[in-house]
């Protein structure tokens, strides 16, 4: 796990993942996804399978990279209590 | 061909394999070793989302519809993305409330309502019907490929009977399950850990499967994925075949993607491993990418199996059975039959979770609230209720089962797997407004969610489930082609003549279109009751309260007795004895049966009970045994508002100390101040001790030697005498110096200020001083404009520093007659500036600002002591300051150094262009 982070860190992670949410979906939706409709093959792939697996993966870690900075402090605080567990 | 009995003994040996696993889960979470602690476990429980739809039919679809199988895949990507905003507070809410079901957490939502949680309970059930069915058909269809004589035969043979049917023993196998391990006993956190390690196991042994055939097909049977696509080519399947189709392909796109964002949210059986089994909040950090990860790692074969299909398969065949057919015609019987057993653990997974988180609406939601509601049972009345809710539950999970089987039979072969799975996500997707909105919207009502949910349930079944019912021949397609009763704007796939979209995008904006609209439009102009309102506060604002800190709507009034009694009902003896207990424990009180139980209780029981049975029937059971009336609407929002004031008390007080800390460090700042002040009033206490004891000493020792020494000579006497009286003027002049400098930092001091004429002043100065110059042979030269230029000062004191300046200068130039200083006085800027030069040996950079400290002297060029006092400079500074104006030391041209001074035109520093009539007197 990455190092807690400050109430400024956390709000800058936060801030950080809406703009890859809102980047995710430019780049997944119509009409710029229209761009990589094509009918051709780049390195032996058709682009448009190419273009959707690298944007994904490129979403997944950049989701990775921020999620343990959005506010461990109070993440932890939620952990279980063990009244709450299995009776 | 694989012989039946292998099949079935592989498939009976994985079954047991999974009750094993699911055992041991359990038996571990009893020993308190739980397995389910661990994010890993937790993601893989979540994956139990990839069915057998994305096992057989993504690559069916590949195949057939090109890419937009990715959407169901991206959407879930998106949404945990955002998993700190939505996600989070769900699991929260669910958490802290102990919600047990989608329903129940909506019906919670909306102040507890019975209403709401009976209607979601139905959709749940009607949308995931056909999901369940199209997992028993892919079961049954997948054995039959294997089985049969064919490896190549489509999958649409006659139904087998029903004692023959591979799905009738796979649902009856999972009934078995979902029983033994989802309706073991009733708790109160409803966490099932045997069935979340077995889903877990499924989705290791599903993504293997997965793998493991598409590993083969793309390296084993092709050289790499540029080979196979390179063969696809030239075994003429178009590149159009990895492109989104037109014209509905972008549409399609856009609708899936929405769908699939609110399903991964929505689906019951999504809604009860990602919210209801959360054991650590903690563990959503790590799903957010993970479970998206494993998404990404399942789709990657997807179309390399689909394009080998389409390649090595005559045309014709099932592509939904390409991951088991395409080994097969390469001969490999092994590898088909993993693949079996990997479609076989998703189909199964999703069965068994969906069925046990339906049967626990069904039972909390719809039936408990029935039986509570029938008087004549007098169900409040009777002793432990556990058993009949176990009961509930385990018939619950039969019904759901056969419904689902039924349902199988009923529609036996038409239609592909991903037509089936995406009605399921529209109607979860009729879910979402009312879930989000609820989520961030406080005005949202009970009304509004349940109109909402209502007309978009029926857009969804006109729009989406009687179409498809039309086309697998249960209906006459009448109805989709010629609408309801021949009206052609009533036609289900182009209702008003919109025939822009596709079916499901038209679908879809249809009962969203009705769902959202009359959600918020109902909501708008509706009103909360106390109930909704609280629940409204209780859900939107959960990050700022803490969990138990629901405010008390209802004021009512119970006995220990009752509330000890409703819990063993229902949770059993010991659970009410331990509860009770750890109860009395925490607050410090004892709870004889016959007290009256208090708010706090009352809020306790009603907590457990929602964990076993749901809200809604919690709430009617304690009221069952709590009389009272509800508070009313003012009193509500005065207990919201007390709540509010509390958070707004405790930022004041933050901010209160972000004060207090700026305070601090003000003083620790001023105190510092004043330590260096302290040192520096010392240091001025000892400069000035020594400055006075000099005169003094020499004034006593020669006073002494007068008096010791009274035959000394009349001359030498004289000349002592002379010496005292200089030293003793000297020491006049030192103190007359330090009075004055301490009235004039004090800011004492009279001060007669009016326009002065500068070059009178400057004249007279030097004319005070003229008997120095002459003493020194050296000459004064006055460089003044011919004007009078009049500066606002104090004319005495002005002249004070002008003549301290000039006795300074004329200290320190040449004595042999070619001393010389020079004043010149200039416009400089809004302001005049007299320099006053010499030719002497000038003052080193470092020593022009010290001189303007007390006491501090230049010596002379020939070493002679400057016989000043220390303090001119000083006081020329306090004196200029005061006047506006500013005192610094340049190098002259001359050589020497030179003493620059600005004065002020004015008061209000009028430029010197336009000096003010009068003189000065």
């Amino acid at each position: 796990m990455s190092p807690p982070a400050s109430p400024i860190n956390a709000q800058a992670a936060r801030d950080r993942t809406i703009f890859l949410i809102a980047v995710g979906f430019v780049l997944l939706m119509p009409p710029l996804i229209l761009v990589a409709d094509q009918a051709a093959f780049v390195l032996g792939v058709p682009v448009f399978y190419a273009y959707v697996f690298l944007c994904w993966a490129a979403l997944i870690a950049g989701g990775a990279i921020l999620a343990p900075r959005l506010s461990p402090a109070e993440t932890a605080a939620a952990a279980d209590t063990p009244a709450d567990g299995r009776d | 061909m694989i012989a039946s009995w292998v099949i079935l003994v592989v498939s009976l040996t994985y079954v047991g394999v999974l009750f094993g696993i699911a055992w041991w889960g359990d038996r571990r979470a009893e020993q308190g070793r739980s397995l389910v602690r661990n994010p890993l476990v937790y993601t893989l429980s979540i994956a139990v989302y990839c069915t057998s739809w994305t096992f057989y039919g993504a690559v069916g679809s590949a195949a057939h519809n090109g890419p937009e199988f990715l959407t169901i895949y991206l959407g879930p990507t998106l949404t945990f993305l955002a998993w700190w905003f939505v996600l989070r507070k769900v699991v929260r809410i669910t958490r802290a409330h102990r919600i047990t079901s989608i329903a129940d957490f909506i019906a919670s939502r909306y102040g507890k309502s019975t209403q709401l949680s009976v209607l979601v309970t139905l959709v749940a059930t009607a949308g995931t019907m056909p999901y369940i069915a199209l997992q028993l058909k892919a079961v049954a269809q997948s054995f039959t490929v294997l089985a049969g004589p064919d490896a190549t035969a489509a999958l649409n043979a006659p139904l087998p009977q029903v004692i023959a049917d591979t799905a009738f023993w796979v649902a009856l196998a999972m009934a078995v399950f979902g029983i033994l391990f989802g309706t073991r006993h009733i708790d109160a956190s409803e966490h099932h850990e045997g069935v979340v390690t077995a889903v877990a196991f499924e989705s290791v042994i599903k993504l293997l499967a997965f793998l493991a055939v598409g590993v083969f097909v793309t390296f084993g049977m092709y050289d790499g994925f540029g080979d196979l696509f390179e063969r696809a080519r030239t075994s003429g399947i178009p590149a159009e075949t990895f492109t989104l189709g037109m014209p509905d392909g972008p549409g399609r796109w856009v609708s899936m993607t929405l769908l699939s964002m609110c399903a991964i949210l929505c689906l019951p059986r999504q809604f009860q491993m990602t919210c209801v089994e959360t054991v650590d909040e903690r563990h959503l950090v790590t799903a957010s990418w993970l479970f998206p990860l494993y998404l990404l790692i399942i789709s990657v074969f997807v179309v390399p199996i689909a394009v080998s299909g389409l390649m090595v398969l005559p045309a014709g065949a099932d592509a939904d059975a390409f991951v088991l057919t395409v080994p097969l015609s390469q001969g490999q019987e092994g590898l088909a039959l993993m693949a079996f057993v990997g479609g076989l653990s998703a189909a199964t997974g999703m069965v068994i979770v969906a069925t046990i988180a339906l049967s626990t609406m069904v039972s909390n939601d719809l039936v408990m609230p029935a039986l509570l509601r029938i008087r004549w049972l007098r169900l409040t009345e009777r002793g432990d209720l556990t058993g009949l809710l176990l009961f509930i539950r385990r018939a619950a999970i039969v019904a759901v089962l056969f419904l689902g089987y039924a349902y199988y039979r009923a529609t036996g072969q038409s239609g592909a797997l991903a037509a089936i799975g995406l009605t399921s996500f529209l109607a979860a997707a009729q879910f979402a407004p009312a879930m989000i909105g609820g989520l961030f919207w406080k005005g949202a009502t009970r009304s509004g969610a349940v109109s909402g949910l209502a007309l978009g349930f029926v857009a969804w079944g006109y729009t989406m489930l009687l179409p498809s019912m039309a086309r697998s021949g249960y209906l006459s397609t009448e109805i989709v082609d010629n609408g309801l009763g021949g009206i052609a704007w009533l036609r289900p796939e182009s209702l008003l003549g919109l025939t822009t979209l596709d079916p499901l995008s038209h679908a879809l904006f249809w009962s969203w279109l009705l769902n959202i609209g009359a959600f918020v439009g109902v909501s708008l102009f509706g009103r909360q009751s106390p109930m909704e309102r609280v629940q409204a506060t209780v859900f939107v604002d959960v990050f700022k309260r803490s969990e138990t800190a629901a405010p008390q709507v209802w004021r009512r009034s119970a006995t220990v007795k009752d509330l000890y009694t409703l819990i063993q009902q229902f949770l059993g003896r010991a659970t009410a004895h331990r509860t009770f207990r750890a109860y009395e424990k925490e607050h410090g009180v004892s709870l004889p049966p016959g007290r009256e139980a208090d708010a706090e209780l009352l809020a306790m029981t009603e907590r457990l009970l929602a964990g076993s049975i749901g809200g809604a029937s919690a709430r009617v059971m304690v009221a069952s045994v709590a009389k009272g009336e509800m508070v009313s609407l003012d009193e509500v929002l005065k207990i919201l508002e007390e709540t509010s004031q509390v958070i707004e008390y405790s930022q004041r007080l933050e901010q209160k100390s972000t004060e207090l800390e700026q305070t601090t460090a003000e003083l620790r700042e001023a105190n510092r101040r004043l330590k260096e002040l302290d040192r520096l009033k010392d240091e001025f206490l000892s400069t000035i001790s020594h400055e006075l004891r000099t005169p003094l000493t020499s004034i006593r020792s020669f006073s002494e030697i007068l008096v010791d020494t009274p035959d000394l000579g009349a001359e030498q006497a004289s000349r002592f005498l002379g010496i005292i009286v200089r030293e003793s003027e000297r020491l006049t002049r030192l103190i007359d110096q330090l009075l004055d400098l301490a009235r004039l930092q004090a800011g004492h001091g009279d001060w007669a200020m009016g326009p002065v004429d500068l070059d009178k002043a400057l004249e007279d100065a030097a004319a005070v001083t003229a008997g120095l110059f002459n003493d020194r042979k050296a000459r004064l030269v006055l460089r003044l404009p011919p004007s009078p230029h009049p500066v606002y000062a104090d004319r005495d004191r002005l002249m004070q520093v002008f003549v301290n300046l000039l006795s300074n200068a004329v200290k320190y130039v040449p004595e042999d007659g070619t001393g010389r200083v020079m004043i010149s006085a200039l416009p400089h800027g809004p302001a005049w500036m007299v320099t006053i030069s010499d030719n002497g040996p000038g003052i080193a950079p470092d020593d022009r600002d010290r001189v303007f400290d007390r006491f501090v002297q230049v010596p002379r060029p020939d070493g002679a002591p400057p016989g000043g006092t220390g303090l001119g400079l000083p006081i020329s500074r306090q004196i200029i300051e005061h006047f506006g104006g500013r005192i610094w030391i340049e190098d002259a041209p001359t050589g020497g150094a030179m003493f620059c001074v600005t004065l002020p035109v004015t008061r209000h520093a009028t430029p010197p262009q336009t000096p003010p009539l009068s003189e000065a007197s």
